[in-house]
């Protein structure tokens, strides 16, 4: 699971050696490795490619592409991306409840 | 603290990639793709030359044998499988049919550049092959035990 856009960790857990952060993009939250971006902490957003986190993005940088990707209408492409998660199972996909 | 299920599921779907040491796993990332395929498309047949060796994150898929007038299935995939093994050796083709049973997605690898990353930095596609090697004793030590249940022997043999 890739994403256009930055996303920002809510959450961070350990399970076994992994480190896994709750990372929000647009409305919907995934599960993401947190291994290779171990400065990264909880508030802060990362860009994401095939479920892991491959660098920190600071948050101007990351609210200047949500909204180039919202000005362009773009912003349908990150949406597109959840749907094409849709045949995830249920416990990977959690809608944002905030 | 408690770990929700989801990351739990989520650190066993990634299992051949999480295993592996950062450094090792920046050189895998950059090659990896997310695919996606819908109900009932078939991701390749028997004796295709294998372009992509996949994990799967979502979804089921049948490894079909499609040599008699219907396919027959061998084995059903589930989320932390890996399919299209002959993507890894060169010149190889598939031995099955494989048909997604559900909407599924994968991280995809091409077979020539997962080749040619491995030679580069040999440590790190040993380090994937053992990934892999553990995902595939596992796999066959269901099959068997699947096949024992079928035959009544309930204490077959480990198959490592």
């Amino acid at each position: 699971m890739s994403f256009e856009v930055p996303g920002k960790i809510l959450e961070e857990y350990t399970v076994r050696n992994n480190r896994l952060g709750l990372v929000e993009f647009g409305d919907t939250c995934r599960p993401i490795f947190l291994d290779l971006v171990p400065d990264a902490k909880i508030g802060d957003y990362v860009r994401v490619h095939v479920g892991f986190a491959t660098e920190r993005v600071g948050a101007e940088e990351a609210l200047r592409e949500y909204k180039a990707l919202q000005t362009s209408g773009h912003m349908q492409t990150v949406e597109l991306d959840m749907e094409a998660e849709e045949a995830l199972p249920a416990t990977t996909r959690r809608q944002k409840q905030r | 603290m408690v770990v929700p299920e989801e990351f739990v599921t989520m650190a066993q779907t990634y299992r051949v990639l999480s295993g592996l040491d950062p450094q090792q796993l920046r050189k895998l990332l950059p090659i990896a793709q997310d695919r996606k395929f819908s109900n009932g498309e078939v991701i390749f047949r028997e004796g295709d030359k294998s372009s992509f060796f996949h994990l799967i994150v979502s979804g089921e898929v049948a490894l079909e044998e499609t040599a008699g007038n219907r396919p027959v299935r061998v084995q059903t995939l589930h989320p932390g499988d890996a399919m299209g093994w002959s993507a890894l050796s060169e010149d190889a083709r598939t031995h099955f049919q494989a048909r997604t049973l559900s909407p599924v997605t994968t991280v995809a690898f091409p077979g020539a550049r997962i080749r040619e990353a491995c030679n580069l930095d040999p440590a790190m596609g040993y380090a994937f092959l053992k990934q892999l090697l553990e995902l595939v004793t596992e796999r066959l030590d269901a099959t068997r035990m699947q096949l024992a249940g079928r035959s009544g022997n309930t204490h077959p043999a480990p198959a490592h």
